[in-house]
Parts: structure tokens; C-alpha cells; sequence
């Protein structure tokens, strides 16, 4: 492992292109990444790595400037990201239902279980302490008491089923949350000079957004939005349209569960500049 | 074929325009394939391997149109190996330094030109289409899984922040440290992306041929 580590490092600033490509030790490592099977399996093994380091805000400035600059500029690369932001939503998305499957009520066998126990426990001790008499009338009593309770529960069913049918019909007839956003420059939005400001709620929400490029050089862009903290919220591949002199960028973000706080949609590889366009979120 | 200035530097050298070009012939490549192999099916198998690498290896140096590069490459070694096939005897470093000059000849392209807006047609059915068999083909290679691995994989990109440090600190116990624990993590993820591009192709191609019918 430790023999490895040259390798890696060297392999890293490679792929991250901060190793002159026509120098010695680039024609090099290109060469046994073409020809030893181990060494190019490494360097997939880092690739991934670097993706998933930029993924969760782990690079250092110099680096991801250094990963925008050179690592993405491959559409092949710009997908596997895109790829792998998806699979961490997804895998996250299944984490969290697992743990609220874990907080979720007793599986039926072991409240059987327990209440088995329970139940021999006081047995035995009424049969040491309580005369038979006694047992009898209490366990009358019992069954009364859950007779009661279950139909109480009963009452309490038919009352949250209709309040959930209700709820669902007046959510019905509330229009679809979808914000727009337009921008005609950057950090500017169409009949306003300030950054737009978004009003995040409850429930599914979409950021309908509508960007205006000029500069294009090639009609797919990569669109990233992210927070003031580069910590990246949302990314996409997106194709521009033209529109008369210039080209449109139109596409759909959902930003349910984006905490409040400055962000931008960072606009690359289709301009000659990146682009920036800020906005807002806060609560109401 | 517009093969443009897409790698990563721009040289000082003067360009040189490329020798005219003419379409590899069958039988140029039959002769090819022939001296990857005398085995028709190995010679296949070892041609997409060349293929493949080649791609990843123009990728790796950063270059926009990997696919077109590695194309030019290979038909020029497919010309020059049907000529004199006994004169090169390793496929993969003659491709490497054939490769090489194709790569140094782009670099000296001169920069792209902004696009006219007018002649970009755009189209974008494909895109919603992979969007949603992506989704169903993660779903479907995460449960494919063995169950060790699905709850690494699971709970190590599940939590942000300090939760995120706490809960890979604890898997980290039971997989020899974090650094194992990272590089097992990393290689799932490898394997889960070779799954996801079968499923997804073939979740296309199943998409596709429902639509037709």
C-alpha cells in the first residue's frame, strides 16, 4: 500500500491536469495506464474518487478549480458526474427510509413476545399473591377495558381517515408549486436589478428557470446550482436553444428540502466564460 | 471529421494540415483484425478492448471528442498494419504511439469559434427518456447488491455533515479503518456504474422497441 502511494498521488495530479501533459512523467503514466491492467484499474479507482470528493465539498480551491478547468471538460466525465450526484440522492433517499423503517412501531412477533412475558410474569405472581376468586373478576374487568379501548380506537380510525380525505381535497385544489426564475445577464432578473428572491415552503416545489446566454460556443452546457459555500445542490447536463442572437437555457430544478441561504447557477462548458446567475431562498 | 482544439493545451508549434484522408477499406480492416488475432472472435474481442482503452485513455488527458480521436487512431494503425503487418508486434503500444501523434496533431488546432445559434438543432426526448430508466436501474442494481454491501454502500452516502463523520466512523470499525472503508466504498460504486450502464442501455433498447410496435 505504501509502495502505492507515488503512484496515486501522481496519478491524481494527472487526471486532474496538473502534470504537463507532454512532460516525461505524463507520456509515463500514460503508457502503463494503456498497458498494465492493475494501473489503469487505479486510476478508475481515483477518478471516482475525485468525482465523489468534489461531490461532497472535499476538494481544496486549487483542486476544484483544477477539476472544472481540465477533469470536466470530457462530456463522458461531465455524465459520470451527473451519474454520480444521482446515485447519492438515490442511495440517500433509501438510507433515510431505512431509518424510518427502524423508528417504526414493534414487528408484531415481538410485541407478541413481550406481551407473553408479561402476561406468565403477572400470572405467576397472582397465583402466589391473589386468591383465584380475585383473578377471575380482574380479568373480566380486563377484557371490558380492552373491549373499550378497541372500540375507542375504532372511533379514532374513522376520525383520521376522514381528515386525511379531507386534507388530500384541499390539497388537491391548490395550484402546482412551481416558482419561475428568469434571468436575462448575469445576476439579473428580468424587470428587477437585485437578485431574485425565492420563498421556499412546505411541500414539492420546482424552480421553473429560464437563462439567457450569450458566448456560446457549443449548445450543451453544464448547469450546476449551488450554495454561497460552493457546496453544489442540484446538477444537470442542459441543452441551449437558440433564440434570435442569443441562446436560451430552460430547465426544471426541484428544491424541495433546500435549506434558505444565497445560491447561483454556475453556467459551463457551452460558453466561452462561465456564467454566474445569483438568487435567494428564504423561508416565509 | 472535425476533431477541433479540444484537449487541454494549446502548443506553439505551427499547425500542419493532416494528410488527406480516405476511408478505411473492409478489406484493411479484415487485414487488421487478422493481425490482432487469426481468431475471429478473439480478434473482435480484442479490438473493442483497444477500443475502450483507447477512449479512456483520451479521456484521462482531457480531451472533448475521445470517441473521434480514438477512431482516427485505430483506422490509421488498421492502414498501416494491413501494409506491413509483421512490422509491428504489440498492438496496444503501437496504437499508444499512434494515439500520441493524433493527440499532439489536435492540440495544435486552433481554438473553436462561438457557435451561429441558427444552424443548432436541438434535440432533447432522449434525455428524459435515459432520466427515467436511470432511476429505475439504480433502484434495480442497488437491491442486486449482496446485502453486506448494499448497507455499506446505503449508509455511507446516506447522512450530511457531522452525522456523515459519525455514522463512517462507525463503519469505519467493522472494515479496517476509514481508509478501507473508502476504497471499499469506491469500488461498489465502480462496479454499480458497469451495472447501471448494461441496465441502462438495455432498459432503452426495451423502451424503444415497445414504442415501435
Amino acid at each position: 500500500m505504501a509502495e502505492k502511494q507515488p503512484d496515486e498521488t501522481a496519478i491524481r495530479e494527472y487526471l486532474l491536469g496538473n502534470i504537463d501533459p507532454k512532460s516525461e512523467l505524463a507520456e509515463n503514466l500514460d503508457e502503463r495506464m494503456l498497458m498494465d491492467r492493475d494501473f489503469s484499474a487505479l486510476a478508475d479507482h481515483i477518478e471516482e474518487e475525485i468525482i465523489q470528493d468534489y461531490l461532497e465539498g472535499d476538494l481544496g480551491p486549487s483542486d476544484r478549480a483544477a477539476m472544472e478547468r481540465h477533469f470536466l471538460r470530457p462530456p463522458e466525465r461531465q455524465k459520470k458526474l451527473r451519474r454520480a450526484y444521482l446515485l447519492n440522492r438515490h442511495l440517500a433517499a433509501r438510507g433515510a427510509e431505512q431509518e424510518q423503517f427502524k423508528r417504526g412501531p414493534v414487528p408484531p412477533w415481538r410485541s407478541r413476545l413481550a406481551l407473553l412475558t408479561s402476561y406468565a410474569g403477572w400470572a405467576a405472581a397472582l397465583l402466589l399473591m391473589i386468591p383465584a376468586s380475585y383473578l377471575v373478576n380482574s380479568q373480566r374487568a380486563l377484557q371490558s377495558e380492552v373491549a373499550q379501548k378497541t372500540r375507542d380506537l375504532e372511533r379514532e380510525r374513522e376520525h383520521t381517515a376522514s381528515a386525511e380525505s379531507k386534507l388530500h381535497i384541499a390539497l388537491a385544489g391548490l395550484p402546482q408549486p412551481v416558482a419561475n426564475l428568469n434571468f436575462y445577464g448575469q445576476g439579473v432578473v428580468r424587470g428587477n436589478r437585485s437578485p431574485s428572491t425565492q420563498q421556499i415552503v412546505t411541500g414539492p416545489r420546482t424552480l421553473h428557470v429560464e437563462l439567457l446566454l450569450g458566448g456560446v460556443t457549443q449548445p450543451r452546457c453544464q448547469t450546476q446550482m449551488q450554495s454561497t459555500a460552493e457546496k453544489m445542490a442540484w446538477f444537470s447536463q442542459t441543452q441551449a436553444s437558440p433564440s434570435g442572437r442569443y441562446f436560451v437555457l430552460i430547465f426544471d430544478v426541484p428544491v424541495d428540502g433546500i435549506a434558505p441561504g444565497n445560491y447561483e447557477f454556475k453556467v459551463s462548458r457551452c460558453t466561452s466564460l462561465e456564467q454566474h446567475f445569483s438568487f435567494q431562498v428564504s423561508s416565509p | 471529421m472535425n476533431y477541433g482544439n479540444s484537449c487541454n493545451i494549446v502548443t506553439a508549434m505551427i499547425a500542419k494540415p493532416p494528410p488527406p484522408k480516405s476511408p478505411l477499406t473492409a478489406e484493411e480492416f479484415g487485414k487488421f483484425l487478422h493481425w490482432l488475432s487469426p481468431d475471429d472472435e478473439r480478434a473482435a474481442t480484442m479490438y473493442l478492448e483497444i477500443r475502450k482503452e483507447m477512449v479512456k485513455k483520451f479521456i484521462r488527458k482531457g480531451c472533448t471528442n475521445s470517441e473521434d480521436l480514438t477512431d482516427e487512431t485505430l483506422d490509421r494503425v488498421a492502414r498501416n498494419v494491413s501494409r506491413e503487418p509483421d512490422r509491428y508486434p504489440n498492438p496496444m503500444a503501437y496504437c499508444h504511439g499512434v494515439a500520441r501523434i493524433v493527440w499532439l496533431e489536435d492540440i495544435r488546432k486552433p481554438p473553436q469559434e462561438e457557435l451561429d445559434p441558427e444552424k443548432i438543432s436541438v434535440p432533447q426526448q432522449e434525455d428524459w427518456d435515459f432520466k427515467e430508466c436511470e432511476e429505475e436501474c439504480m433502484q434495480e442494481c442497488v437491491d442486486n447488491l449482496p446485502e453486506r454491501e448494499r448497507h455499506l454502500i446505503t449508509q455511507y452516502f446516506s447522512f450530511q455533515g457531522r452525522e456523515k463523520i459519525v455514522v463512517r466512523k462507525r463503519l469505519a470499525e467493522g472494515h479496517g479503518g476509514l481508509g478501507n472503508l473508502r476504497i471499499k466504498a469506491c469500488r461498489i460504486r465502480i462496479r454499480l456504474n458497469v451495472g447501471l450502464d448494461g441496465c441502462i442501455e438495455e432498459c432503452i433498447n426495451r423502451r424503444q422497441s415497445t414504442e415501435t410496435r
